[in-house]
């Protein structure tokens, strides 16, 4: 595994002789887009409820100083921006980058059905853990996969829609082939709820998500739940 | 999106119509002796009032007042133009439009005067003497003639659930052989650019949208019913540049529906602002907030309404205080959710056999949520009774 | 119908059933399609024997849209929207209708101002389809616009005076240049445009050439009272056609109806169209009043006597300008309450699986068309031609046949008029006498096709007259209640059901709808020209339309005039018919 952590090689050599390793799993760079990424999406989420349906009431004014929806409006394509960014920079780096080769590699486990009962046994109590080429379970990367689907459609979508309210600039730019993509979501309504189903998708996976994290760091005692945070990832030596 | 144009363009484009306009003049005038203007006058409108209509056709058509001459030249050589107007499957809502143009009555004179060759509606003969009619058009008229059509056209194994004239021939024979000879093809409503009301699932006649039965290009005027500004401007932008207006990915014209009714609309500060009506009749709905929460569609519909509104500018639908229903968009009857509701509210029971009554993508995310909440507690719970294997 | 195809038996059939010619052939098949000027797609096919007389008719529509199967499984508050698509003509019909279905199935009361703006909404609706429908739709069944270019100018317009104080666009000038302006379609045959092909000189024009001048000037200036009367509907409307502020509860446009230059707006309008009903449209029903009562095309008596109306145009509180009721075989002795649980609709000839009558609430509408047969009629040069023919045995027409307690009904304005009229109503009975009188026309001649073309003029002369009643209780109530619109839940564990009921223009209109979990389970219109259009029954009984036209006499049988002359006269709106 050393091969593919060179830049944590000095961490490395700090290894003691006690039977835990500590390893560098996530390096900074993956570990920022995720939590810049997670924050995104809740306040994505946030704002387009609020978009969907505005519940909150502005305090009334009788001046016309009052710019609520806009305000939401607002953070939310900032955030949507930001989302989109760092989702493309994620992205970048799993095809290329060379830090997420063992992200790669777990494409490899997909293919291996035998992996796959495994995996699904481990979860349902009655396998043990199989042994994995990447750093992720096919399970795991399925609902990566599909996360990124959605983040994709959700981003096109949000494009889409980000055209009709900003129409100079980058809205002016991307008018026609959105509108085209329009089209062929049959209408901007079509596109809208695609965009709103498509967040649920994103609130479904978020609570398997966090709940995979937790059950790993309760009863895999690794430290993935750290890892995020650190980098740092521990396991016992066997 | 070309909102702006540069001068240049637009010296272009003005020495365009006016080739475009003196080759219209050389040619032969088909029907009679006197131009549309001097009935016009005849008729008590002075060249000052026609000036004016004339200019207010070329604001709306977002063109600079330079224009404004060439467009008079332009309805001055109009009554060149024949016009078949054919109904299919539709409710005649877009023929009653077309006959609330005005502004003064002048409209109504250019309609008298295009030379409407066959309208079901209007003409004084029926059976074989309207069909001669319309035979004779197309044959009279080849390649020269507008095609106007309203309505949707039933097609596939239901093709026969319109049929029209004593030889039973069915509505899509009569359009596609009307189409084949046409020098431009406008679908004139919502019906016959999109299918329409008959086309919402599920569809009993199969209708489809003109475009479907003919491989010539058709300039879609959708709108239930389009505002009469839009039909007779359609007509009045073919007669200016002598080739489709600049489309938008629906083939409606750009000048018309280049915006959404969102976009201009009268309440849009309120809407901005978080202001929203919460209930018909209440104290916003008195004040004019936003109608976004009891269902306005405007942010999804691209339409001019909220710019031209319809009979004479005397109101439309947000000014009513109901909001958009997205009546020219493709599908709408089946796209834009329940009509007082915002679309997030969108009724997907039909997709549960009618179980699903109130099933909202919400509802539906959240009932979801919270079994896959209950599956996570269970697996959590026998987990900690029973550790995972190592 | 591909000869080549055909084997020996048929040719040998074909040959016999050519008509001889020249000798007395027999009776022979007319087909009228499309009929025009009406709204929808109408086809109808007299056998007319050698003496002119039409021996049998049969009506048909040609077209399906199943707006009934489309309302199905849909939120109830998107239904009257999508049954209002049902019609751009009576565009406002089943907006309301639909919407009054949904409420009364919801036990929703909706406020009174927003009941007075329906009115208001209404009487714009009423006011606009009769002009249209009598200038611009039936006009030149009884105008003969070539004649009117043979007129004295200022004879006609002395004329005018005989049928009203007031006359419009009756002076010298005016008719002058209307005259002028129908010379130049005369003169270029192609420039007749909409006009070209016609009966002008048909023999059953009655009207003299000053008549027909007067009465063209109204058509020319009824085109823009039109649009006025739209914009009426507008103001609270948003838009015409197809307004957009009715909800289930009550109006939304509340804004308007608190803007005093909007209600000014209204009023004024208002009584522009009122001075032109009374002074051109009554001047020219009289007139040919006057002009037809001699013509037995006209005053032939009508196949249906049955005549059914139900109230509506409510102007305040428990007053409604016109009343419910039945008459039965022309006894106008008494006026017979309705039962709406006695209406069926039979489709024993209509293009729908299920033959049987139904009452509404259980009412199917699920196509099976069996299209037309291969046969002959005349063709437009008199000579006998292979056409497509209804077949009278089977199913002929999408048109249902609705039935009150088994019986063909007429409905319309004159059926509105005679209930009204029977029943005392103090309004109605100073209108028609004043007008009986006027004309010097007998009560029964009220019967007829003249008869239902002045009932329709004579009920835009009474909201006319008296629709302001509205305006003026709304501005009254206002003053101390501004609800416009009733709250209300649709529990979606209930069932519901109810019915929309109440004259349109064309006459008593009916939507009919059960709700359960939420959506629409079932729903069914029963439309006015339904009842009058519909083919036979399961007994062979005819509707108002076919009915009429047998026993017709027809000068020319390749001039359909006496045929859609009848027909027009029942203001046929086929899309409305069908749905
Ligand atoms: C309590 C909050 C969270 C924790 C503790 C957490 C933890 C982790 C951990 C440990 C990983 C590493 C992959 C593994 O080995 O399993 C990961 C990856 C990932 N997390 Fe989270 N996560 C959290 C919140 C979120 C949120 C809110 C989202 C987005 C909705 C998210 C999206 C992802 C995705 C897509 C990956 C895959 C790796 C990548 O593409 O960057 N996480 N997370
Ligand atoms: C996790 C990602 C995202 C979530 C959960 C999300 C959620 C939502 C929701 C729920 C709506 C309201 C839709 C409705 O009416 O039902 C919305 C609207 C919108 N979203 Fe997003 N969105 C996301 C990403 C984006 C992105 C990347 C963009 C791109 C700039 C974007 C731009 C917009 C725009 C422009 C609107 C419409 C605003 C308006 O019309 O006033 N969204 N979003
Ligand atoms: N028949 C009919 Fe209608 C009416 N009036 C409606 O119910 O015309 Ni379009
Ligand atoms: S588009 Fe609307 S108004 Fe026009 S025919 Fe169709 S239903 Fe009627
Ligand atoms: S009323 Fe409709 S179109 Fe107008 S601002 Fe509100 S949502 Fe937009
Ligand atoms: S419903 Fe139609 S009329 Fe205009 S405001 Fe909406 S597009
Ligand atoms: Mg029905």
């Amino acid at each position: 595994m050393k091969e593919n952590h060179k830049d944590a090689s000095a961490m490395e050599a700090q290894k003691q002789e006690c039977d835990i390793t500590q390893e560098m799993e996530f390096a900074p760079s993956y570990r920022w887009q995720h939590w810049i990424r997670a924050l995104s999406i809740v306040i994505l989420i946030i704002t387009g409820f609020y978009i969907a349906e505005p519940i909150i009431t502005p305090i009334a004014s009788s001046q016309p100083d009052n710019f609520m929806y806009a305000l939401f409006r607002s953070w939310h394509i900032i955030f949507g921006f930001v989302l989109t960014w760092v989702v493309l920079y994620k992205s970048y780096l799993f095809l290329f980058g060379k830090k997420n080769k063992m992200e790669r590699k777990a494409i490899k486990d997909i293919f291996n059905i035998k992996v796959w009962f495994q995996q699904i046994g481990y979860y349902l109590l009655i396998s043990k853990h199989p042994k994995l080429k990447g750093v992720y379970n096919p399970l795991q990367f399925m609902a990566y996969f599909a996360f990124y689907l959605m983040i994709f459609l959700l981003i096109i979508t949000g494009f889409v829609l980000y055209v009709h309210v900003y129409h100079n600039g980058l809205g002016a730019f991307m008018y026609e082939p959105m509108r085209a993509v329009e089209a062929m979501m049959g209408g901007l309504a079509m596109v809208r709820e695609i965009h709103h189903i498509a967040m649920w998708g994103v609130i479904l996976f978020m609570l398997g998500h966090i709940y995979m994290a937790i059950y790993n760091a309760v009863f895999v005692k690794e430290g993935a739940m750290d890892a995020i945070f650190s980098g740092i990832k521990w396991h016992k030596k066997h | 999106m070309n909102i702006t144009k540069t001068d240049t363009t637009y010296d272009t484009l003005h020495k365009e119509f006016k080739e475009r306009i003196d080759k219209l003049k050389k040619l032969p005038q088909m029907d009679r002796k006197h131009s549309i203007e001097e009935i016009i006058e005849e008729n008590g409108f002075s060249r000052r009032d026609f000036m004016k209509w004339a200019g207010a056709i070329t604001a709306m058509l977002s063109l600079p007042s330079t224009f404004t001459p060439l467009m008079a030249e332009a309805v001055k050589v109009a009554d060149r133009l024949p016009i078949i107007w054919l109904h299919m499957a539709e409710c005649t809502g877009c023929t009653e439009s077309l006959l609330r143009s005005a502004n003064p009555s002048i409209d109504s004179l250019i309609f008298n005067h295009v030379s409407l060759e066959y309208q079901e509606t209007l003409m004084t003969a029926s059976g074989w003497q309207a069909e001669e009619n319309l035979e004779n058009a197309i044959e009279k008229y080849k390649g020269r003639y507008i095609l106007m059509v309203e309505g949707g056209i039933p097609s596939a194994d239901t093709e026969h659930y319109l049929t029209i004239g004593g030889h039973g021939h069915t509505g899509k024979e009569s359009a596609h052989h009307a189409s084949e000879h046409a020098a431009a093809i406008f679908a004139i409503g919502t019906c016959s650019a999109f299918g329409g009301v008959q086309a919402a699932a599920p569809n009993p006649s199969n209708a489809v949208a003109l475009s479907e039965i003919t491989s010539k290009p058709v300039i879609n005027v959708p709108g239930c019913p389009p505002s009469e500004k839009n039909i007779v401007g359609t007509l009045m932008h073919y007669l200016l540049y002598g080739t489709l207006p600049a489309l938008d990915v629906y083939n409606r014209p750009k000048w018309a529906y280049r915006l959404r009714i969102h976009d201009l609309c009268e309440r849009r500060g309120h809407f901005d602002a978080g202001e929203f009506v919460e209930q018909f009749g209440d104290e916003g709905a008195k004040d004019g907030f936003c109608l976004y929460k009891v269902g306005c569609k405007g942010p999804y519909t691209f339409n001019n309404c909220s710019k031209q509104k319809f009979n004479q500018g005397t109101s439309w639908p947000v000014q009513a205080g109901f909001g958009c229903i997205g009546c020219s968009e493709p599908n709408f009857w089946d796209t834009m959710g329940t009509v007082n509701e915002p679309l997030s509210n969108k009724l997907y029971h039909t997709t549960f056999g009618g179980l699903g009554a109130d099933a909202t993508a919400d509802r539906i995310g959240l009932s979801l949520l919270t079994a896959t909440a209950v599956g996570i507690a269970a697996h959590a719970a026998i987990s900690a009774y029973k550790n995972p294997k190592e | 119908m591909n000869d080549t195809n055909q084997t020996v038996e048929e040719v040998e059939e074909k040959v016999e059933e050519q008509p001889q010619p020249k000798s007395p052939s027999g009776p022979k098949r007319v087909v009228v399609d499309p009929i025009t000027r009406i709204e929808g797609h109408l086809r109808a096919e007299v056998i007319v024997g050698d003496d002119g007389v039409v021996q049998d008719a049969f009506v048909s529509s040609t077209l399906w849209r199943g707006l009934e199967v489309i309302a199905k499984g849909r939120d109830p508050r998107n239904v009257p929207l999508i049954m209002q698509r049902i019609c751009g003509v009576c565009t406002y019909s089943h907006y309301l209708k639909s919407t009054m279905a949904m409420e009364n199935a919801l036990g929703i009361k909706i406020p009174y101002n927003a009941e007075l703006v329906r009115t208001l909404m209404d009487a714009a609706l009423f006011l606009h389809d009769h002009v249209v429908h009598f200038y611009h739709l039936h006009g030149v069944d009884w105008v003969d616009i070539v004649s009117a270019l043979d007129a004295d100018l200022e004879k006609a317009s002395k004329l005018a005076f005989k049928y009203s104080d007031n006359p419009i666009g009756t002076g010298v000038n005016e008719l002058k240049k209307v005259k002028e302006t129908v010379a130049k379609f005369a003169t270029h045959p192609q420039g007749l445009g909409p006009f070209a092909n016609a009966y002008w000189g048909h023999g059953t024009y009655k009207l003299t050439p000053e008549q027909n001048l007067i009465a063209l000037s109204h058509y020319l200036k009824a085109l823009e009272m039109q649009r006025l009367v739209a914009q009426m509907q507008a103001i609270f409307g948003g838009k015409n056609p197809h307004p957009q502020s009715l909800v289930i509860g009550g109006v939304t446009c509340v804004m308007d109806m608190l803007d005093p230059a909007r209600m000014a707006e209204y009023m004024v309008k208002f009584k522009k169209i009122a001075d032109f009903v009374n002074n051109a449209y009554y001047a020219d029903i009289a007139m040919a009043a006057e002009m037809y009562k001699g013509e037995a095309s006209v005053m032939k008596p009508m196949g249906v006597k049955n005549f059914m109306a139900f109230e509506s145009m409510k102007v305040g509180k428990n007053d409604y300008l016109f009343d419910s009721g039945i008459i039965m075989d022309g006894d106008i002795s008494k006026v017979l309450d309705i039962d709406i649980s006695k209406i069926t609709e039979d489709a024993t000839h209509s293009w729908y699986k299920n033959d049987k009558a139904l009452h509404p609430y259980d009412g199917e509408t699920d196509g099976n068309y069996t299209g037309f047969v291969d046969g002959k009629s005349v063709g437009s040069d008199g000579k006998m031609i292979d056409t497509k023919n209804i077949d009278p045995e089977g199913k002929y027409s999408w048109i249902k046949s609705p039935r009150y307690d088994g019986k063909s009904m007429e409905v319309g304005p004159l059926a509105g008029i005679l209930v009204s009229y029977v029943k005392g109503n103090k309004r109605v009975v100073k209108i028609v006498n004043e007008f009986l009188e006027k004309t010097g026309v007998p009560t029964e001649a009220l019967f007829s096709t003249l008869g239902r073309t002045a009932a329709r003029m004579l009920q835009a002369k009474l909201i006319a007259d008296h629709g302001l009643t509205a305006f003026d209780n709304l501005i009254e109530n206002l003053k101390v209640d501004q609800e416009t619109c009733a709250t209300y839940t649709i529990d979606k564990d209930k069932e519901y059901k109810g019915v929309g009921i109440g004259d349109v223009p064309r006459g008593m209109l009916s939507h009919w709808v059960r709700i359960k979990n939420g959506v629409v389970e079932n729903y069914q219109a029963v439309v006015p020209s339904t009842w009058n259009a519909g083919p036979m029954d399961a007994t062979g009984q005819k509707g108002p339309y076919e009915a009429d036209l047998v026993g017709l006499k027809i000068k020319d049988i390749t001039q359909p005039l006496e045929i859609i002359r009848i027909i027009h006269s029942y203001d046929p709106c086929i899309a409305c018919a069908v749905h």
